[in-house]
């Protein structure tokens, strides 16, 4: 089995999973409607400058429901000793760390769209002209965004303090995805095209590419037992 | 026999333990050779911190005394003499150390690594704090506000919480080998991504016009002179007190060696 | 606040920072010596 398709079982276990409790992207969900609904009554309607700050809100309600998401991405993992079967498994730390992602990359991503779709609704955002732009936004905004919790989230598992200390751990390495992703969706937002926010997209690249490498290069030290 | 062998080893442990650094050699195996106070830190660091502190105190005397006053922002400058070397040994040094010895400890696997990534960490944090509260009570008179999203006011404040977190993992974890690893995991990765975090921030504030900017202070000959004694003084200290925690780590990993076997007895 | 009232709390946090870490550091330091003290005595004793 070649390596790819080595990782793609480890995210199908994760998907099979999922379809059958439907718990973690559940409560992204749930969770990210919340937040877009609370920040909601901090926004005057009608606001001059909302442009500036809708972005702002989509994207807090991504990163604080994708955290819920990373945060039990491993948990079901320890219950068990699930993990020791997986780490026992014949094939390199990087696959299970590839597998893992997908599996994560997917669950956020499918809260993303929906999240998005949500958010328009409620701002009178006319999707199908922005589609495609903000749809490529969230897929390189969600790679580094799964890229480095994924690890994060190996490495908080163990810890009694895991739910607060992924937070805290994440959000400040997140800095750069967040600020790109919210900057260029805002230029699509005012009806720029995507080359104009063409040097966040170079950013969010960039970063994708980098904290890929170094968390596969990482995991095997996130997981020894 | 085997209790006395065992207690002989204990001893020689203890010693060591007191002599910290592990310059007293071989020495006497009886009790009460050891000394808890006195003659066991190493001449050389007692010159170094006595050399950090006058040195330190030579820089305060030049920032607040022997400086000319700045021509437009007046005294309040003199802040900046201390400001700019946290900011530096923070950033520069302290931080990079942590990088370099997380790799250290992840290839090697020895706790010492660890342990020095984790003193430096900790006065990364205690020099970026200074400079983060430094840094406002300069600007509140000059620019008339305390804090405005400057591209390193910005990572500075990032990076603060970067560090801090690593502090945070560093404490919810007890085990040894376990908290060197995934320390030095964040370790690693947080300090990849400073440059990427400066750079988003810069092209954020470039895109909207920067309100203020850093530029525009004139240093003649004389303050540059308190500036580069200064940036020496604090970097000294910063690498006494390094020194001074590292082997204060070492200490405290030998005594809960001891310890156990204390309990094993 | 005046020009020198913010030079002097901007001094006095470089101070009071720098103190307490050194001040924290000592402290851990003789609680580190007691504890070397109590595991000799304990040592000694078990003799």
């Amino acid at each position: 089995m070649g390596f790819l398709s080595q990782a793609w079982v480890i995210a199908r276990k994760d998907i099979i999973g999922e379809l059958r409790t439907r718990e973690t992207v559940l409560s992204m969900l749930l969770f990210g409607f919340l937040v877009i609904l609370i920040f909601n009554f901090g926004i005057e309607p009608g606001l001059r400058e909302e442009n500036l700050v809708k972005p702002g809100v989509l994207w807090a309600a991504f990163t604080f429901a994708g955290i819920l998401g990373l945060n039990r991405s491993f948990i079901a993992e320890k219950e068990n000793d699930c993990l020791q079967g997986l780490l026992l498994c014949p094939v390199d730390r990087s696959v299970i760390y590839l597998g893992k992602f997908f599996g994560n990359f997917i669950f956020t991503l499918s809260m993303g769209l929906v999240v998005f779709l949500f958010f328009s609704v409620l701002y009178n955002v006319n999707l199908v002209q922005v589609a495609l732009p903000l749809g490529a936004i969230l897929v390189l905004t969600t790679i580094g965004f799964t890229a480095v919790g994924t690890l994060f989230s190996a490495v908080s598992v163990g810890l009694k303090t895991r739910d607060v200390i992924l937070s805290i751990l994440l959000i400040p390495v997140m800095v750069p995805v967040v600020l790109a992703a919210a900057k260029s969706s805002g230029r699509v937002l005012d009806g720029d095209s995507l080359a104009g926010a063409g040097l966040w997209l170079a950013l969010l690249v960039v970063y994708d590419v980098i904290f890929l490498t170094v968390a596969i290069m990482l995991f095997d030290y996130a997981v020894e037992e | 026999m085997t209790t006395v062998s065992r207690g002989s080893s204990v001893e020689h442990d203890t010693q060591a333990a007191v002599a910290g650094g592990g310059s007293s050699g071989g020495g006497a195996t009886t009790a009460t050779a050891v000394h808890p106070t006195g003659a066991e830190r190493p001449l050389w660091l007692d010159v170094l911190g006595v050399a950090a502190i006058a040195s330190v105190l030579v820089a305060l005397y030049g920032a607040i005394i022997w400086a000319p006053t700045e021509a437009v922002m007046g005294h309040v400058q003199r802040i900046f003499y201390f400001h700019m070397p946290s900011a530096w040994v923070a950033l520069g040094p302290a931080f990079t150390i942590v990088f370099i010895c997380s790799i250290v400890y992840l290839v090697k696997k020895d706790l010492r690594y660890d342990r020095i990534a984790g003193a430096s960490a900790e006065l990364g944090v205690l020099f970026t704090t200074i400079t983060l509260l430094t840094g406002p009570l300069w600007a509140k008179p000059i620019w008339g506000a305390y804090w405005t999203w400057d591209p390193r006011l910005t990572t500075t404040l990032v990076l603060w919480f970067i560090y801090v977190a690593y502090l945070m993992l560093r404490s919810s974890i007890t085990e040894g080998h376990r908290r060197a690893r995934l320390s030095a995991v964040f370790g690693i990765v947080g300090w990849i991504d400073v440059p990427i975090v400066f750079m988003s921030i810069r092209w954020w504030r470039t895109i909207h016009p920067t309100l203020v900017t850093g530029e525009g202070m004139n240093l003649d000959s004389s303050m540059q002179a308190v500036l580069v004694f200064a940036l020496g003084a604090i970097s000294l200290l910063y690498v006494y007190l390094l020194v001074v925690r590292v082997r204060q780590l070492d200490m405290g990993s030998r005594i809960d060696r001891l310890r156990q076997q204390s309990h094993l007895r | 606040m005046n020009e020198l009232g913010f030079l002097f709390a901007g001094y006095a946090v470089v101070w009071v920072a720098l103190g307490g870490y050194m001040l924290a550091v000592g402290r851990r330091q003789s609680t580190l010596r007691r504890e070397i003290a109590r595991l000799e005595q304990e040592f000694r004793t078990g003799e």
